[in-house]
């Protein structure tokens, strides 16, 4: 879990190269999803990846807390089991895509957190649009976001993303997209 | 109840359709309507699940006296609690004054609830605890406090699964569970110390009606390699399998190497089970991995299975089912890497009525207290990746499920019959409880799901069962 750290410091971070790599990868990263390029993807993606989208729960304020780590998940992937997935959207038999969606997602409010010089931590928001066939129908999925990403031979890959879900119960029939 | 007309005792639709009408017995049909019409829902929300035992929680979810959380029975909600003697209580989550929720949060620890609109306050055994100003408003004991608590349901358990129904007069839990336990056992009884499930539950709402999906996991074999075809496209479906059991020593000398899976229901309970035998292991420590356990605890699944449970938990994987009217249950190990050992995937689901085509889907993995961490793992990582809104199989299904609540919406669309007449002989050879039908695959299952449904929504008006 990637505790944000620099949050009382809102300005200092704006001049860090870093900030501009990073702003520069998730802009990309988010362009190549939503132009359905997934093999292009897994390129940005460490072999190392742990990528997930825990359950949520309400609970009284007083009760609130971060949930333990270990429970319920929508994602808890790896880059292997990501390999799988991209595979089986590629198939001729699989229904949940065929026809494809049109998923857009809109990542904003990109912030640099601390981390080491071989690392850049972000902050992200995202919302996910998606709409499927004929129907006037849509689904927003909202998150938050934080991710981890490593230098390797001169690029940055994604090896670390926790998506944090604005929602407990969700209106959408499935998720097929990657957040 | 909902006032309804009847004819000759049989309850009629607001357009004259006598309820029995809804079912076929020499076809094997269903009326499409079944799935889309808002006034059987209605119906269905009295006499399926006014009457019947629902799954609520499972007794992992409440650590600790004072533990609750908040979950639904058809469309009441209800707050499931765990008090100071470790007893559970399912109460309707209403309070008596003038109707409030008493608890706005999913889950949290408290030994008593106050609700926020006139102070009014209850122990988390539903009595009522104290009532804000009784000495101004409701002076000389006029309130007979003792008749104000929440309302709660009966409760039953098993397997730390906690069931509820407001019907004073329905069997036990543990007689309506019957039989069908000797399945469940193979899923959830292996070894000592209990299961728990991974919380908080995974929600959704899918666009269709619950019964497609809760017949699917009585009795569905059948759409396996249809729906979930791409996994096998993909190679997935043989991956790791090699690594678990090649070379191995069979276990039991009488392993039927013949088994092409079996489909099992409670003919006057409406339950269904599934042995879909795509994997068949010769050895026991072989696969107790892909059961959640460790090798090391072999032996104590052999103490506490049958031959009959052993010989059948060999050659059954996947096995599914679901306990009528809507609380599922599946085993079925698959990879979810390539080139990596196939993974235990083990996970219950509930499935809400939210409206005539509108289902609420809640999920957790189950793994065996006892296991080994990595053991939990490898189940979380399993049931995660396979079974849920990015499920690699329930993609495929809430995606189909999905068309079948639109189609069965319009005006001659819900004028169709759902068929239910592919059916193989029982087979009195099966020496486990139950009527069975051997595989690969057979359609009783769901038709007597059905049968029930409507002897239940006709208040078994009819006898003509065939």
């Amino acid at each position: 879990m990637i505790e944000p750290t620099n949050l009382l410091n809102p300005t200092t971070w704006t001049t860090d190269p870093a900030y501009a790599e990073g702003l520069a990868w998730v802009i990309h990263e988010t362009n190549v999803l939503n132009a359905g390029g997934l093999d292009e993807w897994l390129t940005m993606l460490s072999p190392a990846l742990q990528y997930t989208m825990p359950a949520t729960v309400s609970a009284h304020t007083h009760d609130m807390g971060h949930y333990p780590a270990g429970g319920n998940a929508h994602f808890e992937e790896s880059y292997e089991s990501i390999r799988v997935r991209i595979a089986r959207l590629a198939s001729a038999t699989q229904w949940a895509e065929d026809p494809p969606s049109r998923a857009r997602r809109f990542v904003t409010n990109v912030e640099l957190l601390d981390g080491d010089d071989d690392e850049v931590r972000l902050l992200s928001s995202i919302l996910l649009f998606r709409s499927r066939g004929e129907s006037p129908a849509f689904d927003l999925l909202s998150a938050g976001r934080q991710d981890r990403l490593v230098r390797d031979d001169g690029r940055l890959l994604l090896a670390e993303r926790t998506i944090t879900l604005d929602h407990e119960t969700l209106g959408v029939r499935n998720i097929t997209s990657f957040l | 109840m909902v006032a309804v007309r009847t004819h000759d005792g049989v309850p009629l639709l607001a357009d004259g359709t006598p309820l029995t009408d809804l079912l076929d017995d020499d076809e094997r049909s269903v009326a499409a309507r079944a799935l889309s019409d808002p006034e059987i829902h209605q119906l269905e929300l009295d006499r399926i699940f006014g009457k019947c035992w629902q799954f609520v929680a499972h007794e992992s979810e409440l650590p600790g006296a004072g533990a609750y959380v908040t979950r639904w029975m058809g469309d009441d909600a209800v707050i499931v609690t765990r008090d100071a003697d470790d007893n559970f209580h399912v109460l309707l989550n209403v309070c008596s004054h003038k109707g409030a929720a008493v608890c706005k949060s999913s889950q949290g620890r408290t030994m008593q609830f106050t609700c926020p609109y006139h102070g009014w306050m209850y122990h988390n055994t539903g009595a009522v605890a104290s009532v804000f100003a009784e000495p101004i408003l409701f002076p000389d004991d006029m309130l007979n406090k003792e008749s104000l608590g929440l309302r709660a349901a009966r409760v039953g358990v098993y397997a730390g699964f906690i069931f509820a129904t407001w019907d004073d007069e329905v069997e036990p839990f543990d007689e309506y569970l019957g039989e069908f336990a000797w399945y469940l056992d193979l899923v959830f009884g292996l070894i000592g110390g209990g299961v728990e499930v991974l919380g908080p539950p995974v929600r959704w709402i899918i666009e269709t009606n619950w019964k497609v999906a809760c017949e699917n996991l009585t009795g569905d074999s059948y759409h396996v390699a249809t729906t979930h075809r791409s996994l096998f496209e993909i190679g997935l479906a043989e991956a790791g399998i090699d690594e678990i059991d090649k070379d191995a020593p069979r276990d039991t000398s009488d392993v039927n190497t013949e088994f092409n899976g079996v489909a099992v229901f409670d003919p006057d309970r409406g339950h269904g089970a599934l042995c879909i035998a795509f994997l068949n292991f010769g050895n026991l420590e072989r696969a107790c991995p892909v059961f959640g356990i460790p090798a090391s605890r072999a032996d104590e699944v052999r103490e506490r299975l049958s031959p009959v449970q052993l010989e059948t938990l060999l050659g059954a994987p996947p096995i599914v089912g679901n306990v009528f009217p809507n609380f599922s249950f599946i085993s079925s190990p698959f990879a979810t890497e390539f080139d990596k050992p196939v993974k235990p995937v083990i996970c219950i689901r509930t499935y809400l009525p939210r409206g005539p085509n509108q289902t609420e889907i809640l999920t957790w993995p189950v793994v065996y207290r006892d296991a080994p961490q990595e053991m939990k793992d490898a189940v979380r990582k399993g049931t995660i990746r396979s079974f849920n809104t990015t499920g690699n199989f329930e993609q495929d299904d809430t995606e189909i499920w999905g068309t079948i609540g639109r189609m069965s919406n319009g005006r001659q669309g819900r004028r169709r019959r759902i068929n239910l007449r592919g059916t193989v002989p029982v087979d009195t050879s099966w020496t486990g409880p139950l009527e069975a039908h051997k595989g690969p695959f057979t359609e009783d299952a769901e038709w007597n799901f059905y049968k029930v449904w409507r002897r239940l929504m006709t208040d078994g008006a009819t006898e003509a069962e065939r």
